[in-house]
C-alpha cells in the first residue's frame, strides 16, 4: 500500500481513477482523523504546538494580506461608485468582501502556502525516512501522533486568522477610504453598520474553519504518502498545495450558495 | 521543554484573545439591538403595497431611527406591518406614517409624521393615517405617457409652423425691432422734456411726501382731522346728548316730552277746536255781532251810501281847489 510504483502511462481514466482513489482515501483520513480525535489520550501539547505553528506564526503575514486587500479594495470601489455619487457605500463594500469571501479565502490561501506546504514536506520527510514506519512498530497510531494535531489546530485557528484578517482588512479600507480618498466618515461607518449582519461574519468564520480541515488533512495525505524519496517529497509538497488552493475554491463556492 | 510549552500555549492563548476581542467588538457594532436591544413596544400599521421594505428596516421620525419593522404579514389582501418602537419615544394617535426612500437608488424606510393629538399610541396601537409610497413602474408609466404627449405636442407644433408661419415670425420680429428702434428715436429726441417730467413727478412726490408727513404728525385741518381727537370726542359727546335727550323725551320729562306723552294738551286742543267751531257755525247763521256782520246786507249798503256822500264832498273840495291855488299865487304876487 505504501510503495506503490509510480504510474507512468497518464490516460484519462487512469487520472480519473487515481483521482477518485484520492478522494476516498481523503475521506478515510478524514473519518480516522474525526475518530482519533475524541479517543484518549488527549495530545494537547502537540496540539498546542501546531496551532502556534499555524495560527500564531501565520499571523504577520495575514495581517499584511488582509489589510492591503481591504486597502485596494477601497480604492477600486471608491472609483466605480464614484461615477454615481456612492462613495458611502465604500465601506460597506469592503467590509461585506472581507467578512464573507476574501477573508476566509485569502487567509486559507496564506496558511495552505505557509503552513501547508510545510505539513506535507514533513510528513513526507518522515515518510520516505520511514520514521512514519517506526512509530507504527510502535504501536502508535501515525494518524493520532501526526496527523490529528494539525487537523484540530487549523480547524480552531483558521477562524481566529480569519476575524484578525477582517478586521485589519476594514481598517486599511477605512485608512484608504477616510483618510486618504476623503469619503466621509460618518457614512463609511453607519453604512458598515448598516449593511454588515452578524450572519455575514459567522458564516465567513465557518467557512474558514472547513477551509482550515481542509488544507490541512489534504496538506497530511499528501506528505503521508508520500514516495520516492527526496523528489517525491518535493512533489507531493507541490501538489499539496495545489490540491488544498483548488480545494478551497471549489469548496468555498458550494459553502457560500449553501450557507447564505 | 516545559518552558517551551508553556510559551507555545501562551502564543496561542493570546491569539484566540484578540480573535475573541475583535469578533465582540465587531458583532456589538454591528448588533446595536441585538442582545441588548431597547425595550420598545409594538405598533402595527396596514398598507396596501409593501414592496421594499423588509423586516429590520428603519422606522424614522424626522430622519432620526426610532425604531424597526419586526414582522411584515398579510392581513386579508393587504400588508400588515409590525414595529417596535423605542420605549422612550412616545407618538400621538394622529400620527402619520409614510414609505420614503432614499433617492431612486436608495433603501426604503418608513417615516412617522408626529400628530399633535394628546393621546398617545400604547402597545398594540394602530397608525391609522398611512400614506401609499407611489409606485415606481406607475410613476414610470405616468411619466411616459406624459412625455408621450409632450412629444405629440412638439410634432403638432413643428406642423402648424410652416414657411410662411416662419416668415411671418420673422417679420413680426423684424417689425418689433423697428419699432423699439422708433422709441429709442423718441426718447432720444425728447430726452428733455422727459427728464424734466421726471423731475417734475420728484418734486410732486416730495411735496406729497412733505404733506402726508404733515398729516401724519397731525399738522394743518386734514392733519388735525386725522389725529386729533377732540372731533371725535365732541362727536360723541353730541351724540350722548342726544342720547340722554331722547330717552328723556320717551320718559315724558321736560315740554317736548310732555308734548310727546302728555295727552292734556291734545284734549284741551281738542276742546279749544270744538269751540273754534261753534263760534263759525253760529257765525255762518248770522248769530251775534259777527253774525250779523257777515250776513245782514242793510249795513253794507249804508255804508255804501256813507261812502258815496264823502265822494261827493270830495269832489267839492276838489273843485274849489284851483281858485284857492289861484288866490294863493296872486297872494303871493300882489
Amino acid at each position: 500500500m505504501y510503495s506503490k510504483k509510480p504510474i507512468n502511462y497518464y490516460s484519462p481514466f487512469l487520472q480519473i481513477t487515481k483521482a477518485l482513489k484520492e478522494l476516498g482515501s481523503i475521506g478515510a483520513m478524514f473519518l480516522e482523523t474525526v475518530y482519533q480525535t475524541f479517543r484518549k489520550p488527549f495530545k494537547l501539547n502537540y496540539i498546542f504546538k501546531q496551532m502556534e505553528f499555524i495560527g500564531v506564526n501565520s499571523s504577520v503575514i495575514v495581517i499584511i494580506t488582509g489589510v492591503f486587500t481591504g486597502m485596494v479594495l477601497a480604492l477600486q470601489s471608491y472609483h466605480g461608485f464614484r461615477k454615481f455619487g456612492g462613495e458611502g457605500l465604500v465601506g460597506a463594500t469592503v467590509a461585506l468582501s472581507m467578512t464573507r469571501e476574501l477573508g476566509p479565502v485569502l487567509t486559507a490561501l496564506m496558511v495552505t502556502g505557509r503552513a501547508g506546504s510545510a505539513m506535507a514536506a514533513e510528513l513526507g520527510t518522515m515518510r520516505v525516512t520511514e520514521q512514519i514506519d517506526a512509530l507504527t512498530v510502535m504501536a502508535l497510531n501515525p494518524v493520532k501522533y501526526l496527523v490529528v494535531p494539525r487537523v484540530v489546530a487549523a480547524f480552531f485557528m483558521l477562524p481566529v486568522l480569519t476575524i484578525i484578517s477582517d478586521f485589519v482588512g476594514i481598517i486599511g479600507g477605512y485608512i484608504v477610504g477616510v483618510k486618504l480618498l476623503g469619503i466621509n466618515e460618518g457614512a463609511f461607518i453607519t453604512k458598515i453598520i448598516k449593511h454588515l449582519d452578524l450572519d455575514d461574519i459567522y458564516n465567513g468564520l465557518i467557512k474558514a474553519a472547513c477551509f482550515g480541515i481542509i488544507l490541512s488533512l489534504v496538506s497530511c495525505y499528501k506528505g503521508f504518502y508520500t514516495s520516492g524519496g527526496a523528489e517525491g517529497v518535493g512533489r507531493s509538497t507541490t501538489e499539496a498545495v495545489v490540491v488544498s488552493s483548488v480545494s478551497i475554491l471549489i469548496s468555498d463556492y458550494v459553502l457560500t450558495s449553501l450557507m447564505f | 521543554m516545559n518552558n517551551r510549552m508553556v510559551s507555545s500555549e501562551l502564543k496561542v492563548g493570546i491569539m484566540i484573545l484578540i480573535g475573541i476581542l475583535i469578533l465582540f467588538y465587531m458583532s456589538f457594532r454591528i448588533g446595536k439591538y441585538g442582545v441588548f436591544s431597547e425595550h420598545g413596544y409594538e405598533l402595527t400599521a396596514v398598507f396596501i403595497n409593501a414592496g421594499g421594505l423588509d423586516v429590520k428596516t428603519p422606522v424614522k421620525i424626522a430622519g432620526v431611527e426610532a425604531g424597526k419593522i419586526k414582522k411584515i404579514s398579510l392581513d386579508g389582501f393587504k400588508a400588515l406591518i409590525t414595529l417596535t418602537i423605542r420605549g422612550s419615544v412616545r407618538i400621538p394617535v394622529d400620527s402619520r406614517i409614510s414609505i420614503r426612500s432614499q433617492g431612486i437608488l436608495g433603501d426604503k424606510f418608513l417615516e412617522i409624521t408626529p400628530g399633535n393629538d394628546q393621546k398617545i399610541l400604547a402597545q398594540g396601537g394602530k397608525i391609522q393615517d398611512v400614506v401609499e409610497a407611489p409606485d415606481f413602474d406607475q410613476l414610470f408609466a405616468s411619466v411616459n405617457g406624459a412625455a408621450k404627449n409632450f412629444g405629440e405636442t412638439m410634432g403638432e407644433l413643428k406642423g402648424i409652423i410652416s414657411e410662411k408661419e416662419k416668415a411671418n415670425i420673422r417679420k413680426s420680429i423684424e417689425n418689433f425691432q423697428e419699432a423699439s428702434g422708433d422709441f429709442k428715436n423718441l426718447i432720444k429726441e425728447n430726452k428733455g422734456n422727459i427728464s424734466r417730467v421726471v423731475s417734475n413727478v420728484d418734486e410732486t412726490m416730495s411735496g406729497l411726501k412733505l404733506m402726508v408727513k404733515d398729516v401724519e404728525s397731525g399738522k394743518g385741518t386734514l392733519g388735525l382731522l386725522v389725529k386729533d381727537e377732540t372731533l371725535y370726542n365732541d362727536a360723541r359727546e353730541a351724540v350722548n346728548v342726544l342720547k340722554t335727550i331722547s330717552a328723556e323725551i320717551d320718559q315724558g320729562k321736560g315740554t317736548l316730552g310732555k308734548l310727546v306723552k302728555d295727552e292734556a294738551l291734545y284734549d284741551e286742543t281738542k276742546a279749544t277746536i270744538a269751540n273754534i267751531k261753534d263760534l263759525t257755525d253760529g257765525i255762518k247763521k248770522g248769530e251775534g255781532t259777527l253774525g250779523r256782520l257777515a250776513k245782514d246786507d242793510s249795513l253794507f249798503i249804508e255804508t255804501e251810501k256813507a261812502a258815496k256822500k264823502v265822494q261827493k264832498a270830495a269832489e267839492g273840495i276838489q273843485e274849489m281847489t284851483p281858485v284857492t291855488i289861484l288866490g294863493t299865487i296872486f297872494g303871493m304876487f300882489f
